[in-house]
């Protein structure tokens, strides 16, 4: 297994020659390896169609691998019993290019579901989801998310990220939707979790958006890891 | 992860769900009624019929024809021996004599018969058995009284028994049959009711796979909704029952006046049978619901 230098003792997400097919022409990744250790801020760059959301679904368990090893806190994610994916999703945040946010619902009760997917009764699971949007600076409890903008949207849904306090954050285009002050908050945000020993891995079409000097930055292009 | 809160939870969903789409719930709903109250019916009718037959219990009889030589003392001893076959519930001992005057009492040939110098008939035992009994243990009753001494003949109209018997138990087996039918129908329609609202739901379900919701997290809702659905239909069906035998009653009871008998009415199932049902449907309705969300 050929995989980047990490600092630190195990890491936290290892790609061991990983390929992903979609269908049988489309390649999304090809023999990709790589490691990420906790609390690193992780730069996934590369163009559009390089396999950085790719990437990101192999880590969140939402796909399987075609060949190679995917593995996040010591689990392999394809060998993971069904049951297990739960609890393996409750262990980090997720961030994708659509919000993906329910509109038959408030904004408060949108970043309470993980905690109460997770088990935790409501009055927790609201005070968490306050506290959460509150860190990503977001006070329309009330509003429905399609009342928001889309800067707005974008930090709901972070909120809902890590309202369970995870210890791996992913986020797919953050700068997508946002003007140049907010992704810089939103940035700055995630690399106070990344301070605060969370791995936070960000998914950018741009290298230039502003990633705290310590992130380390992994290229994809074509599928491809570029050293 | 702790009992209570996820399924608090899942319960404020499914009350969202039916607010909602109240119409989606009540017709199917009512499409379960209808499956619902005609087993219901049934039952009430059949429970009802048979508590009202209870005192008038079909028990099969058989008749001994005892030898013509026999002595009293033999025929007495017979009736004790009957008795003791399995089966056997009463022996009444019709002597030769009262045979001769009642046929005498009720035949136009009186006369003649009152002056015959030798009585013609012989002892006959009527043997009652036990209500219910089955076709071939009345058979074995009959073996077992043929093989004893001084027994002439046996005679034993087995045919409108076993009839009987038959049609009662091709009610029974039918009764189950399609109200079982009628049940799995309905448990049917509520897995595809609840398969359409979560399919209506694909985007919500992505979203809680994707924040680590578990497959029961995410299908107990709808288990609420096809649980609290199939609840309200066997309301409804007891309802519509009621309602039918409002109207069945009456007349019901003036057509057992016709014949002579006292009012008869079918009341409606005891509360702890109809909270049963209520409890069955909601078992079902949770059951089928978790199979429909499943993916």
């Amino acid at each position: 297994m050929s995989v980047a230098p990490i600092e630190g003792p195990a890491p936290l997400v290892v790609f061991d020659h990983v390929t992903k097919r979609y269908g049988a022409f489309r390649l999304a990744l090809s023999e990709v390896s790589f490691a990420i250790g906790r609390s690193e801020f992780v730069l996934l760059a590369g163009p559009g169609g390089a396999g950085k959301s790719t990437v990101l679904r192999l880590i969140a368990a939402l796909e399987v691998p075609t060949s190679g090893r995917v593995i996040v806190g010591g689990e392999d994610i394809a060998r993971l019993r069904p049951r297990a994916l739960p609890f393996l999703r409750r262990s980090m945040g997720v961030v994708l290019q659509d919000p993906m946010l329910l509109d038959d619902r408030s904004v408060l009760e949108n970043v309470m579901l993980p905690a109460l997917a997770s088990g935790l009764p409501a009055p927790q699971a609201e005070e968490r989801a306050r506290a959460a949007l509150a860190r990503v600076g977001l006070d329309a409890f009330t509003a429905r998310p399609h009342e928001l903008a889309s800067g707005e949207q974008q930090r709901a849904a972070l909120a809902r990220a890590i309202v369970n306090r995870p210890a791996l954050v992913l986020v797919d285009e953050p700068t997508a939707h946002l003007d140049a002050a907010s992704t810089a908050s939103i940035l700055q945000l995630l690399e106070q979790f990344a301070v605060a020993g969370v791995t936070v891995i960000v998914a950018s079409h741009g290298e230039s958006i502003g990633v705290p000097a310590r992130a380390r930055t992994i290229r994809l292009d074509n599928g491809k890891l570029v050293e | 992860m702790s009992f209570w809160p996820p399924r608090a939870h899942a319960l404020r969903r499914a009350l969202r769900l039916i607010a909602r789409r109240p119409g989606t719930v009540l017709s199917a709903a009512i499409l379960c009624a209808v499956a619902l109250t005609l087993p219901l019916l049934a039952a009430t009718v059949a429970v009802g019929v048979r508590a009202a037959a209870a005192g008038v219990a079909i028990a099969p009889e058989l008749s001994v024809f005892v030898a013509p030589a026999a002595t009293t003392q033999e025929v007495k001893s017979l009736q004790a021996r009957v008795e003791a076959v399995p089966g056997v519930v009463g022996v009444r001992h019709v002597p030769r004599e009262a045979a001769l005057a009642e046929l005498a009492e009720r035949s136009p040939l009186g006369t003649p018969l009152r002056e015959l110098k030798m009585n013609p008939l012989p002892d006959v035992l009527v043997v009652a058995l036990a209500p219910g009994i089955s076709p071939p243990a009345v058979d074995a009753a009959a073996a077992a009284i043929r093989k004893l001494p001084r027994v002439d003949s046996v005679q034993f109209d087995a045919a409108w028994y076993r009839k009987l018997m038959q049609i009662g138990r091709i009610a029974v087996i039918g009764g189950a049959v399609v109200g079982g039918t009628l049940l799995v129908l309905a448990a049917a329609v509520l897995i595809g009711a609840v398969r359409l609202l979560a399919t209506a739901s694909s985007e919500e379900v992505r979203i809680l796979r994707m924040v680590g919701a578990d497959e029961a997290f995410i299908a107990r809702p709808y288990a609420y909704l096809a649980g609290a659905t199939l609840t309200l239909a066997a309301a409804l069906a007891v309802g519509a029952t009621a309602a039918v035998l409002g109207l069945l009653n009456p007349e019901l009871t003036e057509l057992s006046r016709l014949y002579g008998a006292a009012g008869f009415a079918v009341p409606m199932l005891p509360p702890s049978v109809l909270a049963g049902f209520l409890l069955t449907a909601l078992l079902i309705g949770l059951i089928a619901g978790s199979l429909g969300a499943r993916r």
